[in-house]
């Protein structure tokens, strides 16, 4: 479920980020409104409880496999939509950071899929509506388990979308939502029961804490500020796929920009410059820029690609051998003079 | 979906923890050098085209150096990478699968989802490797300062290091109850639907408790709301040049196919023979 | 900070639930003096420790700190002078270096850098922990976190310190020298605690509670010998009082 950076690209990673600072932005607007600074322990200490409550492996009736709580669904009950979505930003910071369970330009992917679509989707649209004031159980049930479900479709979808957008694999689409709305559906189907066993408990053990008081229900789903997200999100999103996108209009573009002024440069240097550097660059033949020929050629079956040149492959497993190289001679040099301090002032 | 382990999660956690608190040419570097140059190095990986191998491989210089200049052993790496690769791997495999156009490469014509196949591959590794490092040197203080000084709201920031802190806590304290429920469930490992509740409930309700307590000793420590933390260290000239040489190698790579011309001088050196 | 009295008078608490916890109960400790609090769990220790503090709020009674009467709206100040020791130093370490953690406090009171590191490695120096400023609490043994949690309030020079449980879960070395850093300090000391050993050692005067009352109160050598109330109040009687089971003698003390 958690998007890694492999399957990213700058575009979709940037605009998402771009979008889960605004929600964050927004969100913290909201929390310090409440004037309530326990709610900063509390966020903390919460966040710090569901990364540790998703370690806990449970088996899943009849199947022989276990599964483990997600939490986003549980964070926006106890503490509000606004602050559950913070500390579910912090989880997956945790998780990127110290884990590796995520990247870290598909923060903002993860933090879209896991904490968006549970905390200000699945919980005020679906979970508060159906449950109630939480008084009738079975309606608390169904409604954590479709609020879960939802929402984890939902992430699962933003997974696919991101990923087709990125366009750093060729999965057919619907081979891809094939693959993934069916394995969301069960790990929903759990987080469902998860969630509904431990918001029971916690109803009958320490029913204050799911007090109306305690849960700020998002107000009518501000259309406005949602749709000012989106808009912010296609522009980031847009604009940076224009600049850094594998697509080739926009590679070619930004090409032309950097060989024009590099000739501008040979140019309009003084002699020996120009000559250095052109002794330089003739070494760099073309400057390289085959992705745009790959793309370019890529779709025309059953004609050969030009694919990657010989000397390509050779300067590749050279470039690979140097870097392994350079680092054992830092490492060597580092080893002689060996200071033995270990904690960091 | 795979089993997660409360006491394997702890060790790695700490092992990171441990490593950043080392001194070394790249832990003193100011954490905004160290952030900063983790997230160019991200978008330049990520920028790269869906096929693109050996263009990348250049920027393995990046994780080598520093593995090497923090005196970082790759072992924690290695096991991180582990953990994380079969699921991209997955859906790598399936290139080769679906893209079928034959592309050359030197001598050989293979699927051009190989490619794409390599390409992730080589993604992955940089991505989940810069990441890692990023944690190992800079420490998660480190990063909280980072995220400060690139104008993260405090209190966002705040949240993230007492998750941090109290992450251990929790975790160590889930080993002991999942250990516990192994005792005496007849060896099963997975915890039955019905004390779900019960344990799950009783550590949400145990960390509440916490929390208040927390937020007590806080208060009690003249809290206000505002979180006051000591002054950051200055960016320095070595921070700066840090920053630059890295920023500047990564733009190279990625204007330049470096591993092209690596491939021409080597054939020039070995008299065209290539 | 000079060492501060505490002066409880008439003191009844009841938890919002109606439970009643303490009903009336009076009690006062004299500048530098440390008086131990004991009592069966469920006594009411925690309680009255919470109301020193200003963290619960009495129905009635007054709580009076070196001449501050504790109300809404002196607590920043009052605070100023207790230093609450949490039983559980985890509650009481929540940065990420201990050093941020005994820097917390004083950075609070508005002291600029220079103040506070001066303040702050005092602190760490006087509980004997200076290398471990940089720590992150987690890597810290239990003896090494309960300094920590001392020194977080040392930091900020209070007069009375309010301990709670504090040799819980020390290994017999770590509590020895907790014993030794409590005796060496200066300020007034109110220590709730199930280790009578360390009643008798550290605290010249004692108070039993039971009950949410004082049930007696004086000095520790008497009250800890007395093994009928002891007995009556759910206590044990500390060995080192107790008279030898082979023949009968009392340790001279």
């Amino acid at each position: 479920m958690h998007m890694a950076d492999a399957l990213v690209s700058p575009g979709v990673g940037g605009a998402l980020w771009a979008a889960t600072l605004g929600l964050g932005a927004y969100s913290i607007r909201k929390v310090t409104a409440e004037v309530d600074d326990k709610k900063i322990t509390l966020m903390g200490v919460m966040a710090a409880f569901v990364f540790a409550a998703q370690m806990v492996n449970f088996t899943i009736p009849g199947t022989g496999s276990s599964g483990h709580l997600g939490g986003g669904l549980l964070l926006a009950a106890l503490l509000g939509p606004y602050a559950g979505f913070l500390a579910m930003g912090s989880v997956l910071a945790i998780q990127a950071l110290c884990f590796a369970d995520g990247g870290l330009l598909a923060y903002g992917c993860n933090v879209f899929n896991l904490g968006f679509f549970t905390c200000f989707l699945a919980y005020p649209l679906i979970y508060q509506p159906i449950a109630g004031d939480g008084s009738s159980k079975t309606k608390s049930f169904i409604a954590a388990m479709v609020a879960a479900v939802v929402g984890l479709q939902a992430g699962a979808f933003g997974v696919v979308i991101e990923t087709m957008l990125s366009g750093k694999t060729e999965l057919p689409f619907g081979a891809f939502v094939a693959l993934m709305q069916p394995i969301h559906l069960a790990i929903g189907v759990v987080e469902g029961f998860v969630t509904a066993a431990v918001l029971a408990y916690v109803r009958s053990a320490s029913p204050e804490l799911l007090a109306p008081g305690a849960t700020v229900a998002v107000s009518s789903a501000r259309p406005k500020a949602l749709l000012g997200l989106i808009l912010a999100t296609l522009v980031v999103g847009i604009g940076l796929s224009w600049f850094a996108s594998t697509d080739p209009d926009g590679l070619e573009w930004s090409m032309e920009k950097v060989s024009g002024m590099a000739e501008l440069e040979v140019e309009g240097g003084a002699h020996e410059t120009a000559a250095g550097i052109q002794a330089v660059t003739a070494f760099l033949p073309d400057y390289g820029f085959k992705s745009a020929e790959t793309e370019e050629a890529e779709p025309s079956w059953p004609a050969i690609d030009a694919g990657t040149s010989l000397s390509g492959v050779v300067g590749g497993v050279l470039a690979l051998g140097l870097s392994a190289l350079a680092g054992l001679a830092a490492f060597g040099l580092r080893r002689k003079p060996r200071p033995a301090g270990t904690g960091k002032a | 979906m795979k089993m997660r382990d409360p006491s394997r999660t702890l060790a790695a956690f700490y092992t990171v923890d441990e490593l950043s608190r080392r001194h070394s040419p790249v832990h003193d570097r100011h954490p905004l050098a160290l952030s900063a140059t983790t997230a160019a190095f991200m978008v330049v990986i990520a920028s790269f085209g869906r096929r693109e191998v050996s263009t990348i491989l250049p920027l393995f210089l990046y994780p080598c150096l520093t593995l090497a200049l923090a005196d970082v052993r790759p072992a924690e790496l290695f096991r991180r990478l582990a953990s994380v690769a079969p699921l991209i791997l997955a859906i790598a495999a399936l290139s080769p699968v679906f893209e079928t156009a034959p592309v050359r490469v030197g001598p050989w014509t293979i699927a051009g989802g190989w490619l794409s196949f390599g390409s992730l591959v080589v993604k992955l590794t940089l991505t989940v490797t810069a990441a890692f490092l990023l944690v190992a040197t800079a420490g998660m203080g480190g990063v909280a300062r980072g995220l400060r000084a690139a104008g993260v709201p405090r209190l966002a920031v705040v949240v993230l290091q007492m998750t941090y802190r109290y992450v251990a806590l929790l975790l160590a304290e889930v080993t002991t109850m999942t250990r516990a429920h192994e005792l005496r469930s007849g060896g099963r490992r997975g915890v039955d639907r019905s004390v779900l509740g019960p344990m799950i409930g009783g550590l949400l309700l145990r960390s509440y408790d916490r929390a208040g307590r927390v937020y007590d000793a806080m208060s009690l420590r003249g809290f206000d709301g505002e979180y006051r933390v000591g002054q950051a260290s200055r960016f320095g000239v070595p921070d700066t040049l840090y920053c630059l040489a890295w920023l500047g190698y990564f733009a190279i790579v990625r204007l330049v196919d470096l591993a092209e011309a690596l491939g021409r001088i080597a054939n020039r050196l070995a008299g065209g023979m290539l | 900070m000079n060492a501060c009295g505490l002066d409880l008078n008439a003191i009844r608490f009841s938890y919002p639930d109606g439970r009643p916890v303490l009903g009336g109960l009076s009690l006062s400790l004299k500048p530098g003096s440390k008086l131990a609090l004991v009592g069966a769990n469920g006594s009411g220790k925690s309680t009255l420790l919470g109301l020193v503090a200003g963290l619960l709020q009495p129905q009635s009674g007054s709580i009076d700190i070196g001449g501050l009467t504790l109300c809404k709206r002196n607590l920043k100040e009052a605070r100023q002078r207790i230093g609450f020791v949490f039983q559980d130093p985890d509650d009481q370490l929540f940065t990420g270096s201990v050093y941020d953690d005994v820097a917390f406090g004083p950075r609070n009171g508005g002291l600029d850098q220079a103040a506070v590191r001066e303040r702050a490695d005092a602190a760490l120096s006087t509980v004997g922990i200076a290398d471990l400023a940089d720590r992150p609490p987690f890597r810290l043994s239990g003896g090494e976190k309960r300094m920590a949690a001392i020194a977080t309030v040392l930091s900020m020079d209070p007069g009375l310190l309010v301990l709670d449980e504090p040799s819980a879960a020390l290994d017999p070395k770590a509590r020895r020298r907790l014993i030794s850093l409590l005796s060496s300090l200066s300020q007034s000391m109110l220590i709730a605690t199930h280790d009578l050993e360390l009643a008798l050692e550290l605290c010249d005067e004692t108070a039993i509670l039971f009950g949410g009352a004082v049930e007696a109160a004086g000095r520790s050598k008497d009250l800890l010998a007395d093994e009928g109330l002891l007995d009556r109040c759910g206590l044990e009687a500390p060995l080192s009082v107790r008279a030898c089971p082979v023949c009968g003698k009392r340790a001279a003390r």
